[in-house]
């Protein structure tokens, strides 16, 4: 019991580090592209 | 005699001859939590419904909670198929700026260091002797996010699902005096005193993509997070895209409103005496301080990490806004930190990770589900 209790936190814990840690990175780039994007099409930051 | 006799038969279809101690004492219970309520201000929208629920279920043989009767039926189709927890998230989504935790991504692992508490309290439980799946239902009540303890528990423990409903709920509205202790603790005076840049301003498209990358990643990575993540999401996008106005006021409001108050009815159905009354709910109680206590140390701890590390250095205080509990996470931090500097603004810095502590939450029981259902 200890031992898949340690697995199952020890899993669970390192999934949400790692899915919000990539989401992170995503966001990041997100508003980088968007930002090089509106940049070369003259537009202005925010625009859609 | 005979006119006794047919007194005597209708005496014995009230309640009355059925009244036992146990439903005076879970009687209390339901009033304790409507005074907490009403005239605390504890989380009203939610233990208004839940206390009354308590009182009116442990009526002796009213008809309510047998099969096909009315709070059976909200408890079968909103809690047991799990669309409640769901449509609650939609409400939430639709409720919520997710401009803060953009302009200042970073603050996405506050989110998940404050999901410690649900792990150490998991360990607890394991230890109180609850079996995995009931520790799992227990360990979650740390994430401070009321649907996703719910949507957790109805999945894999039902019979505990009120009372780790309450104690999500009870703990949530607590807050503000769990919190700030921990907090004053764990940091110094200067740390506490740490200005933080203005937070950039973020655009309409970023925040009209945000939703979709979201739903990729999170999907992706934790599938069983996918019901509460897409329609946190959706709601989120009605928000944000601004040509669906009329769904978003619904979403918000309307919609919202009905399903918390089923939500609370449901809930304090679960809370009848033969169920409640016996020595495990105080451990849940216990665990469930626990979990909360742990969530805030580890936001805490890890915003302090971060700051071995980064050249700007961020307010260890807003670490404790991991736990979700939105917004009043964030006010403690706004709060604990004017304590020590008056002209300190951190509620908005603290508003990333305590939306990052929603996501957390979620994909901490998305974790639960994929190894344990």
């Amino acid at each position: 019991m200890i031992r898949e209790a340690l697995s199952v936190s020890g899993t669970g814990l390192f999934v949400v580090f790692l899915t919000l840690f990539i989401l992170s990175l995503s966001v990041k780039c997100m508003s980088y592209v968007l930002k090089r994007t509106a940049k070369k099409g003259g537009k202005k930051h925010g625009d859609l | 005699m005979e006119i006794f006799n047919v007194f005597y038969e209708i005496f014995l279809k009230t309640g009355i001859p059925h009244l036992d101690y146990r439903y005076v004492i879970m009687w209390f219970i339901g009033f304790l939590f409507m005074y907490l309520a009403i005239k605390k201000d504890f989380e009203p929208l939610l233990l208004v419904p839940i206390g009354f629920s308590i009182f009116l279920v442990n009526m002796p043989i009213a008809p309510l909670t047998g099969p096909g009767q009315l709070i059976h039926l909200f408890f079968k189709y909103g809690l047991e198929t799990e669309i409640i927890p769901c449509l609650i998230f939609l409400g939430i989504g639709a409720l919520t700026d997710f401009g803060p935790m953009i302009a200042n991504p970073k603050t996405l692992l506050l989110g998940a260091a404050a999901q410690l508490g649900v792990y150490v309290s998991f360990f607890g439980a394991i230890f109180f002797g609850f079996n995995i799946k009931e520790a799992a239902s227990i360990g979650i009540i740390g994430g401070a996010d009321g649907p996703t303890t719910i949507y957790l528990a109805t999945a894999l423990a039902p019979h505990m699902m009120g009372m780790v409903a309450v104690a999500a709920y009870s703990y949530m509205a607590m807050v503000p005096l769990i919190q700030p202790p921990i907090m004053k603790l764990l940091t110094t005076e200067a740390e506490r005193k740490i200005r933080m840049k203005q937070l950039r301003s973020v655009s309409k498209t970023e925040k009209i993509i945000f939703p979709i990358v979201a739903t990729i990643v999170i999907c992706l990575l934790t599938p069983d997070a996918a019901p509460l993540m897409g329609l946190f999401m959706i709601g989120n996008l009605f928000r944000e895209c601004k040509v669906v106005d009329r769904l978003l006021k619904t979403a918000q409001n309307d919609l919202l409103n009905i399903v918390t108050i089923v939500l609370g009815l449901a809930v304090g159905s679960t809370m009848k005496a033969e169920v409640f009354l016996n020595p495990k709910p105080l451990f849940i109680f216990f665990l469930g301080l626990v979990a909360f206590a742990f969530s805030t140390v580890g936001g805490v701890l890890f915003a302090k990490i971060m700051n071995l590390f980064l050249k700007e250095k961020i307010n260890p205080l807003i670490g404790s806004a991991g736990v979700s509990a939105v917004p009043m996470a964030a006010r403690v931090s706004q709060k604990v930190g004017q304590e020590a500097d008056p002209k300190n603004f951190l509620l908005m810095h603290a508003m990333g990770p305590n939306v990052a502590g929603v996501i957390g939450t979620a994909v901490a029981a998305g974790t639960f589900l994929a190894m344990l259902k």
